[in-house]
């Protein structure tokens, strides 16, 4: 069954609050510069995704790319349930 | 000393197993009754087959009293696994007396007919090879008394509920021995009859590993007095001992190092609850007849007292004079203190970061909870950090990482979190974080 893209966002978004101990501006505020989170938080964020949505992340998907804000991480993960559920 | 500690005839009690307990002169006559029956030959190696104090304590003695050459049992063996096939016989009581076979599977260690020994004990044999450590009884009997001196005790009356063929636990009996103070054995097993045990038992003392004891304290009536908690081979940590003297404020703690293959106690810190916080953390003093040095961080020992040597896979190492420890020590506030292991350290992204260490600052926050960090390796992104609880850390997931984020560097953040019902322990009760690794994968994350 189909998570809603508001729960995802809530989601994503609380478990990057919880970890740079600071509230986002915006879902599209780069999560990884301006002293938000550091480098090192990205293991913690992917193990997040796979834990809480039984994914599996492929190593080429990890660029700023899918996972610079709270909208484009959710934007990734909607496509990988897709596929997971498809 | 051992003739000596025997010749005592005393009706006070020294040793005690579930319902059955041995005065001073009932202990010394049990052992004079079973030397006899001990043949000594150099090549004759007996394996005490018993896991009860009492039989194993007076076979014991009755075999260094004869010169007869023993070794202890393991976990395993009792649980019908045959590793170590180097022993020539087993000894046991069989109704009250003394029953000797021989083992048809023995084989010779390697060169070991030109080692000086009496005694091989066992380090932990469920994390890997089983490693049995070579000792002469006289260390022992020497370790024991530098302990009971640094002590400064007599008298007392201890409860223990590690097994009686431990390094630890025989440290215990003698120590009990030595300072003419009486011993109980439990069973871990049987924790619940902890009460009873204390009802009976005036300013009994705690004795075991940190987790024995912090699964202890729950079994403590808050009036109740121990004279002294007494913790050695595993950490334990400064937030648990304040924690536990908070509750118990007449109590001496004794944190005490010591390794099993060292054969002994090395160095001990008794702490009060007038002590100052910063001094805590000190790996105490060095006993008498032992000495250490720090090479590059790590702590290095040694002593006359020492092991000669280990067994492993048939083959006989001879013991060398200066031995690493494994342990990192810094000096915190003009006292030295551990500062974790020098092979539990993993890299994640690049950073080095020990296990140990972290696992030293959540017991900060939950100091009465069972935490274990363990590595875990992710299929694609290398190494991961693991926290693990032993029952439920009573809050949630994004609450625990602030918590979390209050001490830990950033990168020493946990990457993944697991409760566990109960924590395996290797033999000698440390947290097995073998097995835990071995058993992420059946378990569900936060």
């Amino acid at each position: 069954m189909a998570i809603e893209r508001a729960k995802l966002i809530n989601k994503i978004k609380g478990e990057v609050e919880t970890l740079a101990g600071k509230t986002l501006t915006s879902v599209d505020e780069e999560i990884f510069k301006n002293d938000f989170l550091d480098s090192i938080n990205v293991l913690q964020v992917i193990m997040f995704m796979e834990t809480e949505f039984s994914i599996s992340i492929d190593p080429f998907d990890l660029t700023l790319d899918t996972l610079g804000t709270v909208n484009r991480i959710v934007d990734y993960l909607e496509t990988k349930l897709n596929n997971n559920n498809a | 000393m051992l003739d000596q500690l025997l010749s005592k005839h005393e009706n006070r009690k020294l040793i005690q197993y579930r319902d059955t307990s041995m005065t001073d002169t009932e202990f010394s006559e049990r052992v004079n009754l079973l030397t006899g029956a001990i043949p000594s030959a150099p090549e004759r190696f007996y394996l005490i087959a018993t896991e009860n104090p009492i039989e194993l304590y007076t076979i014991l003695f009755a075999a260094w009293k004869a010169d007869a050459k023993v070794i202890f049992p393991t976990r395993d063996h009792f649980q019908g696994k045959k590793i170590f096939p180097h022993y020539t016989h087993v000894i046991q009581y069989n109704d009250e007396k003394i029953q000797i076979t021989e083992n048809p599977d023995f084989t010779e260690v390697e060169a070991m007919e030109k080692i000086d020994f009496d005694t091989i004990i066992f380090s932990s044999g469920s994390t890997g090879t089983p490693k049995g450590i070579v000792h002469v009884k006289k260390h022992f009997f020497d370790n024991a008394r530098e302990t009971a001196s640094a002590m400064g005790l007599s008298g007392f009356t201890g409860i223990t509920m590690l097994k009686p063929y431990l390094m630890s636990a025989l440290s215990h009996f003698l120590v009990h021995y030595i300072t003419e103070s009486f011993l109980i054995f439990s069973d871990f097993d049987h924790i619940d009859s902890l009460p009873e045990i204390l009802e009976k038992n005036e300013n009994c003392s705690i004795l075991g590993s940190p987790m024995h004891i912090l699964m202890s304290l729950a079994k403590i009536k808050p009036n109740y007095k121990p004279a002294f908690f007494f913790t050695s081979g595993d950490f334990i940590y400064k937030n648990s001992i304040t924690s536990i003297l908070s509750k118990f404020p007449e109590a001496v703690f004794f944190k005490v190092y010591g390794l099993a293959e060292l054969g002994g106690r090395f160095f001990i810190q008794p702490v009060n609850s007038s002590m100052a916080p910063e001094l805590i953390d000190g790996i105490g003093n060095c006993i008498e007849g032992m000495e250490y040095e720090t090479r590059e961080g790590q702590l290095y020992v040694k002593s006359d007292f020492l092991f000669q040597g280990y067994i492993r896979n048939g083959i006989f190492d001879k013991s060398i004079q200066w031995h690493a420890t494994g342990d990192i020590v810094k000096t915190d506030h003009g006292v030295m203190v551990l500062a974790g292991r020098s092979d539990d350290e993993i890299k994640v992204g690049g950073n080095k970061v020990s296990l140990k260490h972290i696992e030293g600052k959540v017991t900060e926050i939950f100091p009465e909870t069972g935490i274990a960090v363990v590595p875990q390796e992710h299929p694609t992104l290398g190494n991961l950090i693991c926290l693990v609880f032993e029952g439920d850390c009573g809050i949630g997931r994004s609450e625990l990482i602030k918590k979390l984020k209050g001490k830990l560097e950033n990168n020493e953040l946990p990457h993944k979190y697991y409760t566990m019902e109960n924590f395996p322990f290797t033999q000698t009760m440390k947290i097995d974080r073998k097995e835990i690794g071995r058993l992420l994968k059946d378990l569900k994350p936060l």
